[in-house]
């Protein structure tokens, strides 16, 4: 199967709710007096993404920089499915896995491993290819006896490596990345980067967001430079000036 | 709820002068629809405020966190219903259970309760005091609902009964379970508003599922 990323004139706004503008007594409130409440704040509309296209295809390996809030994770969101964009249009081909955000949908109460298949559940894993990963995704963790205990009883370190070994165990031919992953004590570290690396190699397609060059040079062969909501046009990433 | 079921029946059968062969399936089978409507209600408002986390980064159909709230709450019906289940049994009230229109009621029930979640979740990600809302008026429909009382002690004020959609949500499971009649009304209101609710429900879904995930 192909992998490819195909998006033309990517145009994303979202509308930014004001305090006032999150409570349904106010809003009403509102309507009967006629929006002649001086308090009143409303509705921005934020254009996060504007005119943005790229075409990636196997082998890519696109790394985004900008400033912050310059629309990088905003692109990362979308590609993913989570944004759908008000304008343009967008193919992603080929199964996507984001690590954006690794602690999704862990459920504090559930045992370490009750999370591991919870997570595995929700990035779309049959559960009989959990369960053939589970023990090697428990022994990754390095969690051992306390994979059995809730996930409120971890440390936030703790926490951590067990989302780190859960999400990173997907097989999937697009990757979305926002910053690289470091997690974990100065061992775990060095394992969590080679398992990342491994990752990173394996995949088709790569999209990883980061404010370090260094980074972007070391895993990325294109690049790209968004700023307030625009994307730059895709470079070699040679060209990229530090 | 066995507790609790014990105490109403302890109390109400003096306070209405009924007996506990009467009553104590009445409130057990009320209570447990009414504990499972109410908290798919509340549950349902935080549909898809929960969901945040997995809105946002990916592309989860969201129709799986309606039926998540769903499938939890019916796990807890079906815990509830071992108690009930044993109380049938104890009294004897099993042997009049109206098999057929028990599973009518149950789906009826479900077919209502789905688009109410579906609802409420995405209200309540828009305007943030949806849910303290719904957990005060569940508080009061509790009360203006014969789930405790019986309908025959209204006189006056029928309409109480008449326009309260959860006489007939509460009707619809309790009746043919304690081999009462249903009320004639009962099927023809809940599958109206599984229908009008569905059709509300899900224009509203195609209008803002776009936009549920910025409501976040």
């Amino acid at each position: 199967m192909t992998s490819a990323i195909s998006a033309h004139g990517l145009t994303l706004r979202f509308p930014v709710y004001g305090v006032d503008n999150r409570s349904l007594k106010k809003y009403l409130a509102r309507i009967r007096v006629g929006g002649q409440l001086a308090s009143w704040r409303g509705t921005t509309m934020v254009t996060a993404l504007r005119n943005v296209s790229l075409e990636l295809k196997a082998g890519d390996r696109l790394g985004i920089i900008g400033s912050n809030g310059s629309g990088k994770t905003t692109l990362l969101r979308t590609l993913a499915g989570a944004y759908i964009p008000d304008e343009g249009n967008l193919t992603v081909q080929g199964r996507v896995a984001s690590l954006l955000d690794l602690s999704m949908g862990l459920d504090p109460s559930a045992t370490g491993l009750e999370n591991i298949r919870l997570r595995c559940l929700m990035v779309g894993m049959p559960s009989q290819m959990i369960e053939e990963k589970l023990p090697q995704i428990a022994e990754f963790s390095g969690l051992g006896a306390f994979l059995a205990m809730p996930l409120k009883t971890y440390s936030a370190g703790m926490q951590a490596r067990l989302a780190f070994a859960a999400s990173t165990a997907v097989e999937a031919d697009i990757l979305l990345m926002d910053e690289w992953i470091a997690v974990g004590d100065a061992e775990f570290q060095g394992s969590a980067h080679e398992r990342l690396t491994s990752l990173v190699e394996k995949t088709r397609i790569l999209v990883l967001a980061s404010h370090s060059p260094d980074i972007i040079r070391t895993f990325c062969n294109k690049v790209i430079r968004m700023d307030g909501g625009r994307a730059g046009p895709i470079m070699p990433v040679d060209q990229l000036d530090a | 709820m066995a507790a609790l079921i014990s105490g109403l029946t302890l109390l109400n059968t003096q306070l209405f002068n009924v007996s506990v062969r009467d009553y104590l399936p009445w409130v057990a089978v009320g209570f447990l629809t009414w504990g499972f409507v109410s908290s798919c209600l509340i549950e349902g408002s935080d549909t898809f405020i929960a969901a945040t986390g997995m809105l946002r980064q990916a592309a989860i159909p969201m129709m799986v966190f309606v039926w998540r709230v769903l499938m939890r709450n019916l796990i807890y019906f079906a815990h509830n219903f071992v108690a009930i289940a044993a109380a049938a049994i104890l009294l004897g009230f099993w042997k009049t259970v109206n098999v057929p229109f028990t599973l009518i009621g149950l789906a009826l029930i479900l077919a209502n309760v789905s688009w109410a979640i579906l609802l409420l979740g995405i209200i309540s990600a828009r305007f943030r005091d949806i849910p303290q809302i719904v957990t005060s008026m569940v508080q009061f429909v509790l009360f203006m609902t014969p789930v405790f009382w019986l309908p025959g002690n209204i006189s006056r004020h029928r309409y109480i009964l008449d326009f309260n959609p959860f006489y007939y949500l509460l009707d619809a499971l309790r009746s043919p379970m304690i081999g009462a009649p249903l009320d004639h009304r009962t099927l023809p209101v809940l599958a109206s508003a599984a229908l009008i609710g569905w059709l509300t429900a899900f224009a509203v879904f195609t209008a803002t599922r776009r936009r549920i995930v910025h409501f976040l």
